[in-house]
């Protein structure tokens, strides 16, 4: 039962939409009258919550698939319960009602648009101009095969959005420690994520994982000099260095 | 330029349009509208799209261009049919004569509105447009996008269907539990359509026929709670308008899903296709309605199918949300009728969880 007032406390986070959606629940199963509506709005939904904190539920559920209780308050009609309570009970004070109600939802929730997981799109593509850029940098041209390239984490989300001609020894698994990847101790990444990067560990690695290219942020601080590792700087973009490792060729397509 | 436009009117426009009549004919003098025409179409769209994607994707791992022409000539064949349909329909109610006083009386009841009720429209269509606009002037990250959208450029860009680990680019086998949700491999097919990178897509193009059509399912919600004209209607929706914009009171919540990961399978189940399973289900309980509610119970079993394209346990939610209807219903009517006839719709997702358990 705590795991699921966990999972509930969860969902509810900062706002008060969930406690809203509980009165408004009431007053229909108390009020409403039209058959069709009480069933949809209000006693299935009642169902569905006294589910939820049925703990055999979230057994099964779990075993279904773990991690993913949350989406069966995905099944409560929030929204359609606290807008039709709410005229409801506005009556013919449907101005009023609908000031009150908006500045309500507004009070009470918080708003999507100052999420810190949003920024000013700078292209059509949702991506960072730098990982375009970049990847047009090192792209395969005509008649070669796809190039590995090793890049920083801050990259590593975007840049197979943008092309599959690009490919990385390792990429979004590494970021996430809780999925416990049997193979998330990457040598390379090992040496990535390390600071200053020790160039004269990772180009040896650079060569064995068959990899072209090395982007490097140019803040990350550096142990030994690049050339001296076989990596020739080929281009800067934006915060960005962009090396070729000489020892790995680019392949022709056969 | 032109393919991209062609491309986006058969996807977006021509199919929806031309195979939603196959749906509201069945729905009686219900039926009679564009919105829910062009609903029930593109629904029936991503339906087809998950029954030919399902077994191409299993039989040929390199069936991009197969499953292209497959998906093309299903959704011409149905056109035609929808077309036939509705003329079929047109000629035995009246022919052009039907469609013009259709249209008159559309237009007689939008200047029949109050101006109270014309100012409410303003206010819900400006939060609705302000979603849709913030929608393309902003970006939001989401992980998950390393792995779906990259299935959906992996699929256009090498035509290979879910077989190379989209992290690396290594292959892998067919990962089922993800795979069975076809998504991804929609905006392949569209991005194939249109000409237009799968990247751009997912995070602009959807969400800009996304968002207005999850409206749609809250328009046609309110139609059933309030009556036509009413200036509750607008008032709903605007409501439903703010409640989605701030609605980020956690990451989990069907609103932030909604408008910063509008693109990804689970935020359509949770907003789109929820919503319309609700409107069906007060559709079908009106008694008004009586039997000539074929049309909708044929698109309840089509948003099922829909709702297994979007994600593994998609289809158990939703069956789970008819079943739980249905079983209120029998209880409260005293009639098995509509549980019996709930349960038959969800045949669709018993088949793709037996496919889940057995297959993935």
């Amino acid at each position: 039962m705590q795991q699921i007032l966990a999972v509930f406390r969860e969902y509810c986070g900062s706002g008060w939409y969930p406690v809203l959606f509980l009165i408004a629940l009431v007053y229909l199963l108390v009020t409403e009258k039209d058959r069709k509506v009480r069933i949809v709005l209000a006693e299935v939904p009642l169902c569905i919550v006294l589910l939820f904190f049925f703990p055999p539920f979230k057994m099964l559920m779990d075993f279904l698939d773990e991690g993913t209780y949350y989406r069966v308050l995905w099944l409560l009609p929030m929204t359609v319960a606290i807008g039709y309570a709410g005229i409801r009970l506005a009556g013919r004070h449907i101005r009023l009602g609908f000031a009150a109600l908006a500045l309500v939802l507004v009070l009470t929730g918080q708003c999507v648009y100052t999420n810190v997981n949003l920024s000013r799109a700078q292209n059509r593509f949702h991506l960072p101009n730098a990982v375009i850029a970049i990847c047009n940098e090192i792209m395969p041209k005509e008649g070669e095969e796809r190039v590995w390239a090793v890049f920083p984490d801050e990259l590593i989300h975007y840049v197979r959005q943008y092309s599959s001609e690009i490919q990385m020894p390792y990429g979004r698994e590494m970021l996430v420690p809780e999925w416990g990847w049997n193979w998330d101790t990457h040598p390379i990444y090992r040496v990535m994520k390390e600071s200053p990067i020790d160039l004269a560990a990772l180009a040896p690695l650079l060569t064995e994982y068959n990899c072209q290219y090395l982007v490097l942020n140019r803040s990350a601080a550096l142990k030994g000099s690049p050339e001296e590792n076989g990596l020739r700087l080929v281009s800067q973009i934006e915060a960005y260095d962009i090396y070729r490792n000489e020892a790995v060729e680019i392949f022709k397509k056969k | 330029m032109i393919q991209k436009a062609m491309g986006f009117l058969f996807l977006f426009v021509l199919a929806p349009c031309g195979i939603g009549p196959l749906f509201t004919v069945g729905m009686g003098r219900r039926g009679y509208s564009l919105i829910r025409l062009y609903l029930s179409g593109f629904l029936a769209e991503l339906a087809v799209f998950e029954l030919i994607a399902v077994p191409i994707m299993i039989r040929d791992p390199f069936g991009m261009d197969v499953l292209v022409a497959a998906v093309n000539l299903a959704l011409a064949l149905l056109m035609a049919a929808g077309v036939f349909t509705a003329y079929a329909f047109l000629k035995k109610n009246g022919g052009l004569s039907a469609v013009v006083s259709f249209g008159n009386a559309c237009a007689k009841r939008i200047r029949g509105l109050t101006w109270e009720c014309r100012l409410f429209w303003l206010a819900a269509l400006a939060v609705i447009g302000f979603q849709v606009v913030m929608s393309y002037v902003y970006a939001s990250f989401d992980g998950d996008d390393a792995y779906y959208v990259v299935q959906s450029v992996l699929a256009d860009q090498t035509g290979v269907l879910n077989r190379i680990r989209p992290y690396t680019g290594l292959s892998m086998d067919l990962d089922l539990r993800h795979a069975l949700a076809t998504l991804p491999l929609f905006v392949a097919y569209a991005a194939r359509m249109t000409g237009i990178h799968a990247a751009i897509v997912s995070h602009t193009l959807l969400p800009l026929v996304l968002i207005p059509l999850t409206y749609v399912g809250y328009f046609e919600i309110g139609r059933k709670l309030f009556s036509p004209g009413d200036v509750r209607l607008p008032v709903f929706l605007a409501l439903a308008g703010i409640a989605q914009i701030f609605g980020n009171i956690s990451i989990y919540t069907n609103a932030t899903f909604f408008l910063m990961r509008t693109w990804q399978g689970k935020s359509i189940l949770a907003n789109l296709v929820l919503l319309v399973i609700l409107w069906l289900l007060l559709e079908i309980l009106d008694e008004k309605n009586g039997e000539a509610a074929g049309g909708f119970w044929a698109l309840l079993v089509t948003v099922n199918i829909v709702s297994a394209m979007m994600t593994s346990m998609g289809a158990f939610l939703s069956a789970m949300f008819i079943g739980i209807a249905g079983i209120v219903t029998a209880f409260r009517k005293r009639n098995l009728r509509f549980l019996f006839r709930f349960g038959l719709c969800c045949v669709p997702n018993l088949i793709y969880l037996v496919m889940l358990v057995l297959l993935a």
